[in-house]
């Protein structure tokens, strides 16, 4: 039944993406590929896809590291770990847009941070540092970060630490003991940690639009102006689309390439 | 040793460091709302409440509020309905679908939602639908299904049989066991799946731009609009009610859950 209610709406897009769109028009039945043509003809749809790939790609490195910091200390703290844990969430299901606002306000030049730097002596005015690449990057790890610590949480949380003792006493160092020990038992959350931060990526909205320039609107902006501003649904949708194949394609080759079992084990933690 | 004891302190340092990162944004919204300043200015020069007069009295955000408050209802409402009905069919059955719920559980948020947001903008056209803020509800009912789905199947599981068959010797009519029985034992579990699907929905942006943004306006969809014109301190105040109101369902949830998240 909930299958039936999800395909059907997804039926509708794939005949929607072979709609044909008249000029000044809304959308009219057809069966043709001008919306695919059209896509992978232009310049402009494709260096969108390359930059959604890779600010990705990006965000989900560098979650990675920051939530596996965070996440291997909270799971070797006892107390108030539960506190910590319900700031993460609380911060997790907050919308996308107050978050990203909270950020215009701190990279702002009136109340953000460069007023730090400046008392600090390390700037001698005030700037601001949104909109840019870098205000996007920092919103995007801002709010795909508590699903890496979530889905970390899980595979890290399970690792006996007799292990990492037992190799502590044989005379491994920590470094040592963590890249041999505790990396490799966490490999299944740091796959779908990495994918599941990449996939939310590839379909984020509201940060680029509020953080970013035009030069650094992923695809998701694209699709959206088509389907509500320029009101042509058929491309819109014919773009979703091709978001959606490259997704799963690039989940597909990437969890074959680490040979887990498959995304839902690991994501689903437990 | 030492140079254990400093790597020791140096974990703990940017431990601190990413809580402040995931704190402070939060904090200094709530520090800029409660300004008296006409501009967004950090540190404020003074106290004042006029941004949070302004956002309960104004009739725009009233109305942004009244909207929110209808869709988010409503959205909890059909997806926990889906949800108690799909899950009792799937326990009463028999039927394990453990792993295939979690992954469902999860599918909100692999899909794009301007994927489902296109998809149920299609949807609607094709078939002529425009209820404008039931469309809303709609998409986000069905979208937001699975979690409370996840969380119900859970607590189907964890019903124990022998008291529903005790009942049901001591000729208890099957209708009268489930609201007897097993709705009380799974009571939790529905009011978890309720308010996660209402404070999803609350949140939720741009499928509900998608699907009805230029005839019903949302909180969201109130601020988004307004962040392009100002930065009026005004939007920090808003940010402190939707602060408020997710904590406060998240803690509600990890305690009817009993800590779901541990």
């Amino acid at each position: 039944m909930l299958v039936v209610f999800f395909i059907i709406p997804l039926g509708m897009l794939c005949v929607f993406s072979f709609y044909h769109h008249p000029p000044g028009g809304f959308y009219e039945p057809a069966f043709s590929f001008e919306n695919y043509i059209r896509f992978f003809t232009k310049a402009l749809y494709l260096k969108r896809m390359a930059f959604t790939i890779e600010i990705s790609a990006l965000t989900a490195i560098i979650c990675l590291i920051l939530g596996y910091l965070f996440t291997y200390y909270l799971t070797r703290i006892t107390s108030k770990r539960r506190i910590f844990i319900i700031l993460v969430i609380s911060t997790l299901w907050l919308s996308y847009i107050i978050r990203s606002y909270a950020w215009t306000v701190i990279l702002s030049r009136s109340a953000g941070i460069s007023k730090l730097f400046v008392w600090l002596g390390l700037l001698d005015q005030p700037q601001s540092y949104s909109p840019s690449l870098l205000a996007v990057v920092v919103g995007l790890v801002y709010v795909f970060l508590p699903f890496m610590i979530l889905t970390l949480y899980g595979s890290l949380k399970s690792i006996h630490h007799e292990y990492e003792e037992a190799s502590l006493n044989l005379g491994a160092g920590p470094w040592r003991t963590f890249w041999n020990v505790t990396l490799p038992l966490s490999k299944d959350g740091v796959i779908s940690g990495s994918l599941l931060v990449f996939i939310l990526t590839m379909g984020a909205y509201v940060v680029p639009s509020i953080l970013g320039k035009p030069k650094q609107w992923t695809m998701a902006i694209i699709i959206g102006d088509q389907a509500t501003y320029e009101s042509n649904v058929p491309f819109g949708a014919a773009m979703a689309l091709i978001l959606m194949i490259f997704a799963i394609v690039i989940i597909w080759l990437i969890s074959r390439l680490a040979g887990t079992k498959s995304l839902s084990t690991g994501v689903a933690g437990k | 040793m030492r140079r254990r004891k400093i790597g020791r302190i140096l974990f703990g340092a940017s431990f601190g460091l990413l809580v402040t990162f995931l704190a402070a944004p939060l904090l200094i919204v709530i520090a800029v709302s409660f300004t008296s300043d006409i501009f967004m200015i950090f540190p404020p020069t003074g106290l004042s409440l006029q941004w949070y007069k302004e956002f309960l009295t104004m009739s725009d955000w009233q109305e942004a509020i009244r909207n929110s408050l209808i869709i988010a209802s409503g959205t909890a409402l059909l997806s926990t309905s889906i949800a108690l009905v799909l899950s009792f069919v799937l326990n009463r059955y028999d039927i394990r679908f453990g792993n295939v719920i979690k992954t469902l559980g999860l599918l909100p948020f692999l899909l794009p939602p301007v994927i489902i947001g296109i998809a149920f903008m299609a949807f609607f056209y094709a078939v002529g639908f425009s209820g404008k803020a039931l469309n809303v509800i709609i998409a986000h009912g069905i979208f937001y299904t699975t979690l409370p789905l996840m969380l119900i199947s859970l607590g189907f599981e964890s019903v124990n049989k022998e008291l529903e068959e005790a009942a049901m010797n001591l000729r208890a009519t099957e209708v009268k066991v489930f609201t007897t029985i097993t709705l009380p034992l799974i009571r939790n579990d529905v009011f978890a799946g309720a308010l996660f699907a209402f404070i999803l929905s609350l949140n939720e942006y741009f499928i509900a731009f998608l699907v009805a943004g230029f005839t019903v306006t949302t909180l969201p969809i109130k601020i988004f609009s307004a962040l392009r014109y100002s930065y009026s301190p005004a939007i920090a105040a808003v940010s402190v009610f939707f602060i408020l109101i997710t904590t406060v369902v998240v803690i509600a949830i990890d305690r009817l859950t009993e800590g779901i998240w541990e």
